[in-house]
């Protein structure tokens, strides 16, 4: 009879990712649950626009978001440690993180943080009868564009940095090559065609 | 210089199809495999790499319909390309280094190979090449008919020409895609995303300067007047609200990671040491060419409100508008013969990929080889495909409407919900079976056909393909992690170890 394979600590390492990945996935649904529960204000997406055909309304922030934007910070927090245990899943050798954890973690709490300071940008955004504009754009709109859409620009440094030193090492390239070199011919043969 | 404006638009798009024929007859010397055909022999650079991944992501859409749901509903689309270098960076995290060297040792040539070679399961390649191809005709079927339409509108401007009708717009317009994706196969398709990529990333920069050009105080006096309308279209949410900007943040960023045109040219580069470089200049060009997404949709809904501009017929002719109504002839001209190459680059793509699927995975997964002389096989199968989706979208265009933009958000959705989990996470973790991964591809075929045939609406605004890639990466990392750890074949899983 044949035994499954038996996990060895690094593959126990991995499970205990995919089971934090599966805890955000439901975790988002029921945050989307939970919201499609609550009692929603007409203009909620927002409605036609007054003058313009063409154009959709978005109406009183603070009246057609309220509690919504508690559910959506969870939504976009659970969103953001999904991509973060996937770059770590990523980057994870056997052994684990090495030197890439410290600052992944560092990158992660920072990326939290950002997100946050959108949402409380937009908190008191809201209600301001005279927002003030930043770079351009409404504070929120600007941490926004400013803050949150470059930040993933850190885990591509991240990324960029370790690469040579724990991502992909010459001794990586080494096992390439003799793994091509014990494994490739026969598939590559079979598979070649005029 | 504004009279000769339709004639300097033609020449611009003229001259680009005139490279991009060019660039197949070269191709066409260097395509002696089918291994050319459809990894471009695995010997692309670092460049070549980056810009062709950019820009077969950006589509015709990026240039048209994000411009135009940026005009209707402010920053809410955006989120959709605020997400993609998180993207971007979680698929170079995850699949650079095992697809590449899957790909090396199994001598694999699309992602459904892969897929069947890591899981040992001629049903998972089955299934990953019957979600991929419903999703290319969709995809390549909206690609078509938005180059006609683009062909179309132009030609109409030129008086001696006149507007010439629809079918013969996709005609040509097919003829030329079919012809350097037939002769050249992936080696044209890439070489054009760089001539088509730095296009877009040229047109963008000159048209977010066109743009603060139009406003006498700038960006500032574009919000100013954007605010006194509607604080919530430019605010983050803009006017669809706070979940509806989330699940499309969620699925657009999840959905970059599993973009097969994205991945499979994961498996096309010379080193593996080449993604660390290839990545940041992705996400670089990618951002720059998105800037037009948001600019010019915004300044669009700016110049309507201050009074610039009359009411658009459509939300969809905003950037054609700003480019006829605010934009030096020759930027416009650039910006067409741009638009033409982002639905085109991303055609290519497709139809590459749908002919890998035809060639490659269908008769594998089915009689357990493949055809004969491939290389002779696959040419014919991406004129068939040509073909085929060029006839399905006029079909659709003058018989059913829906249809169209029914298969292509299904391709959206499937690509995003079947390949994250069963490529993206599968190829990273020993413990996903097969079964996992069969059943994750068909519940989210499933779902995300149920949700477009049944039309739902979900509460909020919530992008239909969220239900669909939350059930397919629940299902699949609960079976998988229910389920006895599989065997792995030693180089596969010397290759998940690196």
């Amino acid at each position: 009879m044949e035994h499954p394979p038996e996990a060895n600590g690094d593959e126990r390492a991995a499970d205990r990712i995919a089971v934090a990945l599966l805890a955000v996935v439901l975790g988002v649904a029921a945050i989307l649950f939970a919201a499609a529960l609550l009692p929603s204000h007409p203009a909620a997406t927002g409605a036609p626009h007054p003058t313009f055909e063409t154009m959709a309304h978005g109406g009183p922030g603070e009246t057609r978001t309220g509690v919504l934007l508690l559910a959506g910070w969870a939504y976009g927090a659970a969103s953001l440690l999904f991509f973060a245990l996937c770059f770590a899943f990523g980057l994870r050798k056997p052994g684990g993180l090495g030197p890439v954890r410290t600052p992944l973690i560092a990158g992660v709490v920072l990326h939290q943080l950002v997100w946050l300071a959108l949402v409380l940008a937009y908190a008191s955004y809201a209600g301001d009868p005279a927002p003030r504009i930043v770079l351009g754009f409404p504070i929120p709109t600007a941490v926004m564009l400013y803050g949150l859409w470059p930040f993933p620009v850190y885990f591509v440094l991240l990324y960029l940095y370790f690469f040579d030193r724990f991502v992909f090492t010459a001794d990586d390239q080494r096992r390439v090559d003799e793994l091509v070199a014990r494994f490739a011919p026969v598939e590559a043969q079979r598979d070649e065609t005029p | 210089m504004e009279d000769a404006r339709p004639l300097i638009v033609l020449a611009c798009v003229a001259a680009y199809l005139a490279v991009c024929l060019g660039v197949g007859i070269w191709a066409l010397r260097r395509t002696k495999t089918s291994r050319d055909f459809f990894v471009a022999g695995r010997s692309l650079g670092v460049w070549v790499t980056a810009i062709a991944i950019f820009s077969s992501t950006l589509s015709g859409f990026a240039f048209v319909g994000g411009p135009g749901l940026t005009y209707r509903q402010g920053m809410s689309s955006v989120w959709m390309i605020l997400s993609s270098a998180t993207g971007y960076a979680a698929a170079f995290a995850l699949l650079a280094k095992p697809l590449r060297v899957i790909a090396e040792l199994r001598d694999t040539l699309s992602l459904p190979d892969a897929v069947g070679a890591r899981y040992r399961s001629p049903t998972s390649q089955l299934l990953m090449g019957v979600a991929i191809l419903l999703g290319v005709m969709g995809y390549l079927g909206t690609q078509i008919l938005a180059m006609a339409i683009v062909l179309q509108g132009i030609l109409g401007e030129v008086a001696f020409i006149g507007e010439p009708h629809l079918v013969t717009c996709v005609i040509a317009s097919s003829a030329v895609l079919v012809f350097y994706c037939v002769t050249g196969g992936v080696i044209a398709s890439v070489y054009t995303d760089v001539l088509q990529g730095a296009m877009m990333v040229g047109a963008a920069l000159l048209i977010v300067l066109t743009a603060q050009a139009a406003f006498d105080d700038g960006f500032t006096g574009m919000s100013m007047t954007l605010l006194a309308d509607d604080p919530e279209a430019i605010g983050p949410w803009g006017t669809l609200g706070v979940l509806a900007s989330m699940s499309f943040f969620f699925l657009f960023a999840v959905g970059n990671a599993g973009q097969p045109q994205v991945i499979t040219k994961l498996m096309m580069f010379r080193r593996i040491a080449d993604a660390k470089r290839i990545l940041p200049l992705t996400v670089a060009g990618y951002t720059v060419a998105a800037l037009l997404w948001l600019i010019v949709g915004l300044a669009m809904r700016a110049l309507v409100l201050d009074g610039s501009h009359g009411e658009l017929p459509s939300a969809d002719v905003a950037s054609a508008t700003f480019l006829q109504a605010f934009a030096h002839p020759l930027l416009a001209g650039v910006v067409f013969a741009g638009l033409l190459a982002a639905i085109m680059s991303t055609a290519d793509a497709f139809l590459n990929i749908g002919a890998a699927v035809v060639v490659r995975d269908v008769p594998r997964a089915l009689f357990g080889r493949t055809l004969r002389n491939e290389l002779f096989a696959a040419r014919v199968a991406t004129v068939a495909i040509g073909i085929l989706a060029a006839a399905f979208a006029l079909y659709s265009h003058y018989y059913n409407a829906r249809l169209i933009a029914l298969l292509g958000v299904f391709g959206a959705a499937t690509f995003a919900a079947a390949i994250v989990p069963v490529v993206v996470i599968g190829f990273n973790w020993k413990r996903a079976t097969a079964r996992a991964a069969n059943v994750a591809m068909a519940a989210s075929i499933a779902i995300n056909l149920g949700v477009e045939l049944l039309d739902l609406r979900l509460p909020y605004a919530i992008h239909g393909g969220v239900p669909a890639l939350l059930v397919s990466l629940a299902l699949f990392l609960g079976i998988s992690l229910a389920s006895r750890r599989p065997e792995i074949d030693p180089d596969i899983e010397a290759a998940m170890d690196l």
